[in-house]
């Protein structure tokens, strides 16, 4: 499978996690992992820094093409 | 202070204005400033016609009143933008010119499809449009004290002189420089938020709670009360509208290349992430802690003055005094005007570009005549909105924005992906599955709980789902699937044959 298509699938699973865990596992998603940062914070904020990280990497290796 | 950089916004954008006049010439120049914008400044150009006054407002209300749910709206850009990086650039930029409909028409029939993608962009664009134009009259009366007709008489004016003088040079500027103000304004206000608590997050987090209450909402979800359906079709709405905007899918016809249209994409996904982590952690939590309960902040009924969309507003002031009140205030200001010229110049692309120039004039049209018009185009769009604006004064119009990215998510969208990755697509699947999507989303919409019963006031609603994308979206996709497989028309073949042609480029 293409590239471009694994970094869409990762990025949307990660959204679809999100938007799953608000109505359907908040208990799950509050579970504290370090001071007041619970699971469903640390996935919000794993996808915010992979989404750039990612399509960075994608840039490094499209660039000229 | 207030006042006084909402007059040196206004003069610094009209001054951009201006300088981008000159190096407009040609309806190259005017759509898509001949594809001279760089690819990192097109970034934070797109950045600035995608991070609306909902972003910083909107969503710190948010926070501030659900809490954790927010996690969807702000993590709907990010998908978006990686659709958009990873899917989208390379073919937008290779096959289009002014508008993504352009993509769509060197596969199938231009004619019918022309019409149908001019249809849902004003659609799209009128409705995001009225939306902003009446929330910026509301926020710019109560951030400077100015009368709401005037905010909206302002407002529609300099989104008028942008376009209709600048052209995409003009609209660019002032969103990249609206880009920049936000990023430095909402880096500032984090930083002296956090300092208010000795850069302690857990000090941060505390207050806050104790402040929200005993149930724990704050960070856990169930704030917004949303059922499993709806919150999958309020993340695929937003998600997918976005992907489908046609202000935002524009801007990567403003390029030199693909490459440059990636990097466009990925500058533009850093900002929004950034501006998105400051928010969710240290905006929308520090407003919880500072502005909620604070009595300085609070009206005779124990509302929040000026309503819930100013407690970023309200937080600037605790954190920062009137000066950076000022400051945000006109960042806030900066960010209407950057998105409202966007839409306008989208619109005008529909109505010049795609309907006039190329379905009545059939293409033969000399590019004087087509910037000509479209500079009317504007004046004529500039009145019809800013009088929708004055007569919605007093409605809720939240419902346009999800009608809008419906819209967007329901029409644009799958028209889009299907003409660039499926072979199978024909002219009357697109057709049909597009007026399928379009309907759907705005009967769904008339049905539910915003209009039916927001509006209409009626006891409850025929459609029980505030946010109708997924039932939208999925009626699109499988009409345009199933209507494309059944059709065995001479054009049917003629469109396969194309794609073909259209994926070795």
């Amino acid at each position: 499978m293409q590239r471009q298509w694994i970094y869409t699938g990762i990025i949307l699973f990660l959204f679809l996690v999100l938007v799953f865990g608000v109505p359907l596992f908040p208990e799950f998603m509050a579970t504290g992992i370090v001071g007041p940062m619970n699971l469903g914070m640390l996935i919000f904020f794993l996808f915010h820094m992979l989404a750039p990280a990612l399509a960075f990497h994608y840039l490094t290796k499209t660039q000229g093409r | 202070m207030g006042i006084s950089l909402f007059f040196i916004v206004i003069i610094g954008t009209i001054g951009l204005t201006i300088v981008a006049s000159r190096r407009t010439s040609s309806a190259a120049d005017f759509f898509v400033a001949d594809g001279k914008i760089g690819g990192v400044s097109n970034g934070f150009a797109i950045a600035g016609d995608f991070m609306s006054a909902a972003t910083l407002l909107g969503i710190t209300a948010i926070i501030f009143g659900a809490g954790y749910d927010a996690v969807i709206y702000l993590g709907a850009p990010l998908g978006a933008f990686s659709i958009m990086i990873y899917l989208m650039t390379d073919k937008l930029k290779a096959l289009g010119r002014y508008s993504f409909t352009d993509i769509i028409c060197s596969r199938l029939k231009e004619r019918p499809i022309r019409i149908l993608a001019a249809i849902t962009t004003l659609s799209f664009t009128l409705m995001y449009l009225m939306a902003q134009i009446v929330g910026a009259g509301t926020l710019i009366e109560v951030l400077f004290d100015i009368s709401y007709l005037w905010a909206v008489v302002i407002v529609t004016i300099l989104m008028v002189i942008y376009v209709a003088i600048g052209g995409m040079f003009a609209t660019t500027w002032v969103q990249i420089t609206k880009a920049i103000l936000l990023l430095a304004g909402v880096s500032v206000l984090a930083l002296l938020t956090l300092a208010s608590f000795d850069f302690s997050f857990s000090a941060m987090y505390a207050q806050a709670q104790g402040n929200h209450g005993t149930d724990g909402l704050l960070t856990k979800g169930g704030g917004l009360g949303l059922s499993t359906i709806s919150a999958i079709s309020l993340g695929i709405g937003l998600c997918l509208g976005l992907a489908g905007s046609p202000h935002l899918l524009m801007r990567f016809f403003t390029v030199k290349d693909k490459a440059a249209a990636r990097v466009s994409a990925g500058v533009a996904l850093g900002c929004i992430s950034y501006v998105n982590t400051l928010i969710f952690f240290v905006i929308g939590i520090g407003s919880v802690a500072l502005v909620k309960g604070n009595s300085a902040y609070l009206d005779a009924s124990g509302g929040v003055i000026g309503g819930d969309n100013m407690v970023a507003v309200h937080l600037a002031n605790a954190v920062g005094g009137e000066v950076f009140l000022g400051i945000i205030a006109a960042v806030a200001f900066a960010t209407i005007l950057a998105v409202v010229a966007g839409l306008m110049l989208a619109s005008v692309t529909a109505l010049t570009h795609d309907i006039y120039s190329n379905v009545i004039k059939t293409g033969e049209i000399d590019q004087s005549r087509q910037v000509k018009l479209s500079k009317i185009a504007a004046v004529f769009l500039g009145i019809i909105v800013a009088l929708l604006g004055i007569a919605f004064e007093r409605q809720n119009i939240a419902y346009l924005v999800s009608l809008a990215l419906a819209i967007g998510a329901s029409t644009n969208f799958p028209l889009l992906i299907l003409s660039m990755y499926w072979p199978g697509l024909t002219t009357r699947g697109a057709v049909a599955g597009g007026v399928v999507g379009l309907v759907t989303a705005i009967v769904l919409v008339v049905l539910g709980p915003a209009v039916w019963v927001g509006v209409f006031g009626n006891g409850q609603p025929i459609f029980p789902q505030a946010f109708p994308a997924l039932y939208s979206v999925t009626l699109a996709f499988f009409t345009m699937w199933l209507v494309s497989i059944l059709d065995r028309s001479e054009q049917a073949t003629q469109d396969r044959e194309k794609f073909q042609v259209m994926d070795a480029i």
